[in-house]
């Protein structure tokens, strides 16, 4: 593995409400050497994508406020197409519905080597 | 008394009525009375009972089972029909009048007395044809309407024990204890006893009729002169003036008692039987009982004496009363009355003790209980029976004023001491029953009891003749007396025989002997009187029972007070040989005479005689008296022939002089000894008066300090009774207030004590205990309620053990409520624990608050975080593609207004104007006055607004560098419009137009400027958007949708500015 570019290869959705954010999550993605997939900013459109382009994309990072709505739904997806995925959050942990506490968090704002360890144990777990 | 007789109701061919009475345990007597009873008895039944109302309601079927009789419960009016029972009903007074039945359904709160009503009024309505049968019973009703019953010749029974009771025989006991009962029977036996009443009734009828017709009138004229003569002879009372009738009525009921059907086998019985006499008499003589019976003597008295008793009398000092013998108490109340009406002519009243004894309990419960049938209240005037009774559920109450007056106890005139310093004592009509012995006491012991000058007052057939030194007749006719002072020194008679208290039989035995009117009496006492030498009798200490006649000659009342010491009424000669002669016989037992003696008459002469002394039993068990006989020897002679005559029987015989002298010196010495023996016994008896006085002193003082001792105890028990009462009060207030805080608040406090037993609780607690107030003393546990009380009773066991505070949170997730529960150690005033306080505090709104709190927290951090993504983004797009710091900066200052902007909003929606307004004048005075904003209110959410602030932001900082705001022809127009675009939602149209100046291309369009606007608006709010260069300006225009809520206001905002 190439350490400056460890997620050299990988196809990565993401997901997130706010352009400034995407940016910023897309731009630590590519740093770390993975294909962008995205941004998407709304759920219902996340879900239809990964309903038809599941094949476009290895693994995800969701935001998991999208305008005001809980991704939860798009989580559900996800796991049932057997994608991993990272949650992004602003939230502390106990924001999250009990449920939803095991998939890895990245928190923001995004840290490069935080983001790298949630990716890898996204993985790891599954 | 005797010509004082109601008229006797004549009811011929009537048959009689019997009254039963009954109480506590009457079921079973009147089981045995009527098991006893034939199925036709010729009588008519009335029962009347004290039963609880549920059995007295029954009792009719109870009675039923025992007889065949017809029952009928007693109705107002219901006429008395001959072989039927009637029942009283429950709760009411029955009566009599005319052999009709009266029901009286009022009753008083005291406790009736029923029975004696009925009796009473059956005996006035029936008389002699009137029986009354009483049965087990708890107190002492119908004592006195058996006196009544009794008084008017009527029959009267009482139970005695058998198989069927009584049960309580109080009722019974009291009824005997008059003396007025004919048959004490057991309860079965009276149906034949009444059967036979009313047999005899009949047959006796005829007897009385021929009486009255003179029918063979001198057969029945010489059998009753028989029947007077036995009374006369011993009881010493003549009846010959007796109302014939009257008389024959009460001999009839005596046969009738004595199952006798005829005069002759009756006047037998009298003549074998004295105690048959004495029942006879006793019955002749049943009028005892009434108030103010004997009204003459009674007024008399009320004008002689009770003026005097209260004459010089203060208020501090007292009227002392004393009636022995009272029985049921009229006689008692009777003086009473008159006292209390002198009283109330006086301006000074003395205290009125009015002492009333007897040795019948029975009795004594019967007056002072002072109920009294109105039967016998006859005599009673209608202004006394007003003033003095209450008239109460058909009987009458003496009334209090009189009760108070009237002190009632348990006392035997014979047996106990007497009482003392008594101004009047009333004993009327018990001394009949008392034979001679007995009254030769109890007047010595009125006299004792009496003051100087106290008052006797005795019953019409009583006398105190034979104790005439101790009283004196006020009012003969009225056997009224006042103690005499003069000479006889008080005594009380201490040496008091065991003697049984009713025995006129043996009396009457004695009188039998000593006046039967016999002719060889008759001869006696004519041979005594004439031709037997004169004699006196003499107790064993001299005293003079009896003398003879013509005993003057030897005999001689000495000067002083009278006496009747044989010693010293001896005349002189005599003294000394009779002393020594009588004292031969007592010491001897044997008869003792002495001849020779010489007794000197007044003329000087001489009577020789001799001295025989013998004692004389004339009665079993009583003690020996001595008859003394005095016999003359020869005629009188000279004092010279005398001595004469006693010389020459003396002379020459030295011998016996010397022998006298000898014997006299002997007798000389036994006299000194006993003489020295007696001083002894007197000195000590003395000492010992002396010693019990002083005993009697201290015990005196003791009894002032003690008096002393308990008024002082009663100041304090006053004092302390006063601060008690203050202390009530300050309690009271003090419960008042917790009690007003208690449902002032509404805090649920309950007191547990340490069982967890509800003590007390406050008024909100009902919310979460179903608790009311009489669950006070129930355990918390028992009660429902909307937690669990589980936790709550183990920690209340927590704070039991170590005191220390607990507080927990309950919820209820139905209701959503929370509670606080705070558990506080209950101390009382020594620091001990003695229960909880428990107090629920309603937290359902504060805990709302907290959760909203932490969502509030929560909110702010991922806003803060997505702040910080934007920042690091920002930062990257700019730093990292070369753009100034500057420029960096300002973006950064763009999204601190944003957040300022946010942050004084006040629900997360801020106007548009403001967004262009605040960014405008970000950059001062270029805008001023170049700019125009219009556009209705549009509110954005938190999302919207920092994407579109940072492209205003852009746009602005544009302007300001290459637009509209930097030449002074250059002007600025951002105006914006909402639209509704049906399916798609309201969209919010913006127009950014610079105009006045030269086209210019924007710097920024590749730069970080447009890219927020092409891109980010679009991505992030889905905005359309066109940049575009007009001829004179920049035109820029941003198309997105927005909420309802925002679409709303501007709704709003168009309404108001139209």
């Amino acid at each position: 593995m190439n350490t400056e570019t460890p997620l050299e290869g990988r196809r990565i959705l993401v997901v997130e409400d706010d352009y400034f954010g995407a940016q910023a999550l897309v731009g630590l993605l590519q740093l770390l050497g993975a294909t962008t997939v995205g941004p998407i900013g709304w759920i219902e459109e996340a879900i239809g994508f990964v309903d038809k382009e599941h094949a476009s994309f290895d693994s995800a990072v969701i935001d998991v406020n999208l305008h005001g709505e809980k991704s939860y739904a798009l989580a559900d997806k996800l796991d049932a197409r057997g994608k991993y995925f990272v949650f992004a959050t602003g939230y502390d942990a106990d924001a999250l519905d009990e449920e939803y506490r095991r998939y890895p968090r990245c928190e923001k704002p995004y840290g490069r080597e935080a983001l790298l360890a949630a990716l890898l144990s996204s993985e790891a777990q599954n | 008394m005797f010509g004082a007789q109601t008229p006797f109701v004549s009811q011929r061919k009537s048959f009689p009525i019997v009254g039963v009475g009954a109480s506590a345990g009457g079921v079973e007597a009147l089981e045995g009375f009527f098991r006893g009873l034939p199925d036709e008895p010729g009588i008519a039944l009335v029962v009347v009972t004290h039963l609880s109302p549920t059995r007295e309601s029954v009792l009719h079927e109870i009675i039923a089972r025992y007889t065949n009789m017809p029952i009928y419960i007693a109705d107002d009016g219901m006429e008395v029909e001959a072989n039927s029972i009637y029942v009283r009903p429950a709760a009411s007074v029955l009566s009599i009048q005319k052999r009709r039945l009266y029901v009286n359904k009022t009753i008083g709160i005291r406790e009736p007395k029923p029975i004696d009503i009925f009796f009473s009024s059956l005996a006035v309505d029936i008389g002699e044809l009137s029986a009354g049968a009483v049965l087990s019973g708890g107190d002492g009703d119908g004592t006195l309407g058996v006196k009544a019953i009794k008084e008017r010749g009527g029959l009267t029974l009482a139970q005695t024990k058998d198989g069927f009771g009584p049960q309580h025989s109080d009722m019974p006991d009291s009824a005997i204890s008059t003396g007025l009962i004919d048959f004490a029977v057991p309860a079965e036996d009276m149906g034949a006893k009444l059967v036979e009443f009313a047999r005899g009734n009949h047959s006796l009828d005829g007897f009385v009729t021929s009486l009255e017709n003179n029918d063979d009138g001198n057969v029945a004229e010489s059998a009753l002169s028989e029947i007077w003569n036995i009374l006369r002879n011993q009881v010493g009372h003549d009846f010959s003036g007796y109302k014939k009738k009257t008389f024959t009525r009460r001999v009839q009921r005596r046969m009738q008692v004595n199952q006798f059907t005829t005069l002759d086998a009756y006047i037998e019985k009298l003549r074998r039987e004295p105690q048959e006499v004495t029942a006879l008499f006793r019955d002749l003589l049943i009028n005892v009982t009434n108030f103010f019976r004997d009204a003459d003597a009674f007024a008399a008295l009320a004008e002689t004496v009770v003026p005097k008793l209260f004459e010089t009398r203060g208020a501090d000092d007292t009227v002392r009363v004393w009636v022995p013998g009272c029985s049921t108490g009229e006689e008692v109340f009777s003086i009473g009355i008159l006292l209390r009406e002198h009283m109330d002519q006086l301006s000074v009243r003395p205290r009125v003790q009015v002492f009333a004894t007897d040795i019948d309990e029975h009795a004594l419960g019967v007056a002072r209980a002072a109920r009294y049938p109105e039967a016998l209240l006859d005599s009673v005037s209608p202004a006394r029976r007003n003033r003095f009774f209450i008239a109460d559920a058909g009987s009458y109450v003496v009334s209090k004023e009189i009760r108070d007056l009237c002190i009632f106890s348990s006392h035997s005139v014979i047996r106990d001491p007497p009482f003392s310093r008594i101004d009047l004592v009333s004993c009327r009509n018990l001394m009949i029953y008392f034979g001679v012995d007995v009254q030769n006491q109890v007047i010595p012991t009125f006299h004792y009891a009496l003051r100087p000058d106290g008052y006797l007052f005795l019953g019409t057939s009583e006398n105190v003749s034979q104790f005439d030194d101790l009283f004196t007749a006020i009012e003969k006719k009225h056997r009224i007396f006042r103690r005499r002072t003069d000479g006889v020194t008080p005594r009380l008679p201490i040496r008091l025989n065991p003697l049984r208290t009713h025995l006129p039989a043996e009396s009457i035995q004695r009188r039998t002997l000593t006046t039967s009117a016999t002719m060889r009496q008759i001869v006696e006492d004519q041979v005594l009187e004439r031709f037997a030498p004169p004699h006196v009798v003499v107790d064993r200490g001299g005293d003079v029972l009896y003398y003879s006649s013509r005993t003057g000659k030897y005999l001689e009342a000495p000067s002083g007070s009278p006496t009747r010491q044989l010693l010293t009424i001896a005349r002189k000669g005599l003294r000394l040989d009779l002393r020594a002669v009588f004292r031969e016989a007592v010491e001897s037992g044997r008869s003792a005479t002495r001849n020779g003696l010489y007794v000197e008459n007044e003329n000087g002469g001489f009577q020789m005689l001799s001295l025989t002394v013998e004692s004389l039993n004339w009665r079993d068990n009583s003690e020996t008296l001595y008859l003394i006989l005095f016999v003359d020897h020869g005629p009188v002679v000279t004092r010279e022939e005398a001595f004469d005559h006693i010389k020459a029987s003396h002379e020459g015989s030295a011998e016996q002089a010397e022998r006298e002298l000898r014997e006299t010196r002997e007798r000389l010495q036994s006299m000194i000894e006993e003489y020295e023996t007696a001083l002894e016994e007197l000195k000590s008896s003395n000492e010992e008066l002396v010693s019990v006085n002083e005993e009697m002193q201290s015990t005196n003082e003791e009894l002032e300090a003690s008096k002393e001792e308990l008024q002082s105890v009663n100041e304090e028990l006053h004092t302390v009774n006063l601060e008690l009462t203050n202390k009530v009060e300050a309690l009271d207030r003090a419960n008042n207030d917790l009690q007003n805080l208690f449902e002032s608040t509404d805090l649920a406090t309950v007191f547990l004590d340490e069982d967890l037993s509800i003590r007390s609780f406050t008024p909100a607690v009902g919310r979460i205990f179903n608790i009311i107030p009489g669950d006070i003393g129930r355990p918390i546990t028992d009660l429902s309620s909307r937690f669990e009380t589980v936790e709550l009773a183990a920690d209340i066991r927590n704070v039991f053990d170590d005191g220390l505070p607990v507080e927990r949170r309950i919820e209820n997730v139905k209701q959503a409520e929370k509670f606080l529960v705070r558990i506080v150690a209950y101390r009382n005033s020594n620091l001990r624990i003695e229960g909880v306080v428990v107090t629920f505090i309603d937290i359902t709104t504060l805990a709302l608050a907290e959760a909203r709190q932490r969502v509030l927290i929560g909110e702010l951090q991922h806003r803060t975080r997505n702040l910080l993504a934007i920042v690091q983004s920002i930062a990257q797009q700019t730093l990292g593609k070369g753009s100034s710091l500057q420029s960096f900066n300002d973006r950064l200052a763009a999204l601190g207004r944003v957040q300022s902007l946010v942050g004084g909003a006040m629900d997360d929606h801020i106007d548009l104007t403001d967004i262009v307004k605040t960014e405008l004048n970000a950059v001062g005075a270029p805008a001023r006055g170049k700019a125009t904003v219009s556009g209705p209110r549009v509110l954005l959410g938190f999302e919207s607004v920092q994407t579109l602030c940072l492209a205003i932001h852009e746009l602005t900082t544009n302007a300001v560098k290459h637009g509209a705001l930097k030449s002074e022809a250059g002007k600025l127009s951002v105006t914006w419009s909402v639209q509704s675009r049906g399916d798609l939602g309201t969209m919010l149209k913006l127009e950014w137009k610079e105009t006045g100046m030269p086209s210019m291309p924007m710097r920024t369009r590749t730069g970080f400027g447009s890219e927020l606007i092409e891109h980010a608006l679009a991505f992030t709010l889905r905005a359309t958007t066109a940049l575009r260069f007009e001829d004179d300006g920049i035109v820029c225009t941003i198309e997105m949708p927005i909420s309802q809520q925002a679409a709303a206001a501007a709704a709003a905002h168009d309404g108001m500015n139209p």
